[in-house]
């Protein structure tokens, strides 16, 4: 059935948006003495350019068993970011900014693996050498897992509204003044980079990944 | 400390409203069910970029609701479908855009009364073009299978959770605070009524009426759904009426619980929350979105629950020095 070729190339255009912008947050941040997310960064940086590359096949440079294994790796390490989190400061602890909890690592792994079930499920065992992928190659279908992919939908879409209700409160000042007392000196002179543009970018991320997996339904 | 109480105290009134947030920091259950209901317009607006939607065909689904109602309804449901139908990837864009907006709207604190409101108007317009007023008027507006319609849970929720407090520090559930507690109860006893009523009449009453839903269901959802759908029709074949006659009788129950005291409707809400779960999963298949790319919505289950969970019984709040209204009232006392 014939999709939107338009839609695909505008959000293609935003997740590479959001790769370029985070790669120059990874850039900047230090020159700027800024703090930043850089596994955050990181794996944005990943998954917008995998997305592009999914949107519009031609815009795919990288093999796809080696965005499986990529996007593997990623989810593991957010994994153990979770544990290594819950263990220190438990489930209700948040980070030195005392706006970000486990979720903030939780999410990123549940997007990694939101990624690993795009591509696996586009590539069945039984077709190895299938080609750069499309999104509409799962059309039509109603695999047994199918529901796999509404609650993906359904967690990556209440991210993005909750972090969207959080915005206002995820500005460099704020952030300051939340990590002030545990932090003190480093957090008032080395301010968070851009925290609302960040969050941005991961709404944008999620949507888009929303949109994705909603094709395979 | 000082500054960052003040900081938060500004944000949470910046918006000009009690946006329903005690603190910035933990979003109160009215705030938690606003975002619930902004990921339900978020998901609506995705499904709607769906392929199917960009076609003619999409028309064509359309102009199917307007079949039994009267005519002058069923006319203007056949002019929207034609328009739909000569311009679908505008008008279908149109709609992603709108619902898409909608949920970050909500979400957005600054704009959450525009959306709101915003969101009542959108879901009566597709009420009335979308769903041919959800079968009301042509006897198929079984609850079981979504009647009577959706998007009229929609608008009931956004009407309820809208951000205004009339009822004063401490409402006995959510839904008072914004229209007062005897409106609330009534949009309750309201719909679980009406919902009582639409089931016992219409098609969905026949003896075969449950059955016929639940088999036309199967068709494109994936196999275990399929199952289990086949299953429960020939388990449930010819007994359409002793169904609709009990789950009334739940309606019922439910409906007038709300006037319990809070104990007890700490357990009717838990029953509605329930009944609405059974209801999205056996009879509307979580709204078909599993079943090959043409749902738009996914029905009236996810709407039902977060209706009830506005009714969900409050505990007293506790005064503490964290509080900044209760910690100036204990400096100055």
């Amino acid at each position: 059935m014939a999709r939107p070729y338009w839609l695909e190339y505008g959000l293609a255009l935003v997740m590479v948006s959001v790769s370029l912008y985070c790669t120059g947050r990874l850039l900047v941040a230090k020159r700027w003495e800024r703090r930043n997310h850089y596994d955050v960064n990181v794996s944005h940086i990943l998954m917008g350019m995998a997305m592009a590359g999914m949107l519009v096949p031609r815009w795919n440079l990288v093999p796809n068993e080696t965005w499986l294994a990529t996007f593997g790796i990623v989810a593991i390490c957010f994994l153990a970011m979770s544990t290594r989190f819950a263990v220190k400061r438990g489930l209700g602890g948040t980070d030195d900014d005392r706006a970000h909890h486990v979720s903030h690592y939780l999410i990123h792994m549940v997007m990694a693996c939101a990624m690993l079930y795009m591509y696996w499920e586009r590539s069945p065992a039984g077709e190895p050498s299938a080609q750069a992928m499309t999104v509409s190659s799962a059309i039509g279908a109603q695999p047994d897992y199918a529901g796999l992919s509404l609650i993906f939908i359904v967690i990556l879409l209440a991210s993005a509204i909750w972090q969207l209700d959080a915005i206002g409160k995820l500005s460099a000042r704020q952030l300051v003044l939340n990590g002030g007392a545990g932090t003190g000196h480093a957090s008032v002179h080395h301010p968070y980079l851009a925290p609302r543009l960040e969050v941005a970018c991961h709404i944008s991320m999620c949507i888009a990944m929303g949109y994705m997996l909603v094709l395979t339904l | 400390m000082t500054n960052r109480v003040a900081l938060v105290a500004g944000q949470t009134t910046r918006g000009g409203e009690a946006i329903g947030c005690a603190d910035s920091r933990s979003p109160d259950l009215r705030r938690m069910l606003q975002l619930g209901l902004a990921t339900v317009w978020l998901l609506d607006g995705l499904l709607q970029l769906q392929p199917f939607m960009f076609t003619a065909h999409f028309g064509a689904m359309l102009r199917g609701t307007a079949a039994g109602n009267p005519q002058l309804v069923a006319r203007s449901i056949i002019w929207n479908a034609g328009i739909v139908g000569h311009h679908s990837v505008v008008t279908n864009a149109t709609f992603a855009l709108v619902q898409v907006l909608l949920g970050l709207g909500i979400a957005w604190r600054m704009s959450l009364k525009a959306a709101l409101a915003a969101s009542i108007a959108w879901s009566l317009g597709i009420w009335w073009f979308g769903e041919g007023l959800g079968g009301v008027l042509s006897g198929n507006a079984s609850p079981i299978g979504g009647g009577p319609g959706a998007v009229l849970v929609y608008a009931l929720v956004a009407l309820l959770l809208w951000p205004a407090d009339r009822v004063g520090s401490d409402p006995p559930f959510a839904a008072a605070r914004a229209l007062g507690i005897a409106a609330a109860r009534a949009i309750w006893a309201l719909l679980w009524g009406g919902l009582a009523c639409l089931t016992l009449v219409g098609n969905g009453r026949s003896s075969e009426g449950v059955h016929d839903l639940l088999k036309g269901l199967a068709a494109g959802e994936p196999r275990w759904l399929a199952a289990l759908d086949l299953h429960l029709a020939s388990v449930l074949a010819h007994r359409g009426v002793a169904v609709s006659v009990s789950l009334a009788a739940l309606f019922t129950v439910v409906a007038v619980a709300v006037y319990l005291p809070s104990r007890a409707a700490r357990v009717s809400v838990a029953a509605a929350v329930l009944l609405s779960l059974v209801i999205w999963v056996i009879g509307e298949n979580f709204g078909a979105v599993l079943g090959g790319g043409q749902a738009t919505d996914p029905n009236s289950g996810p709407l039902l629950i977060l209706f009830s969970l506005s009714y969900w019984p409050a505990r007293p709040r506790m005064a503490t020095r964290d509080d900044p209204a209760t910690a100036v009232a204990l400096e100055t006392s």
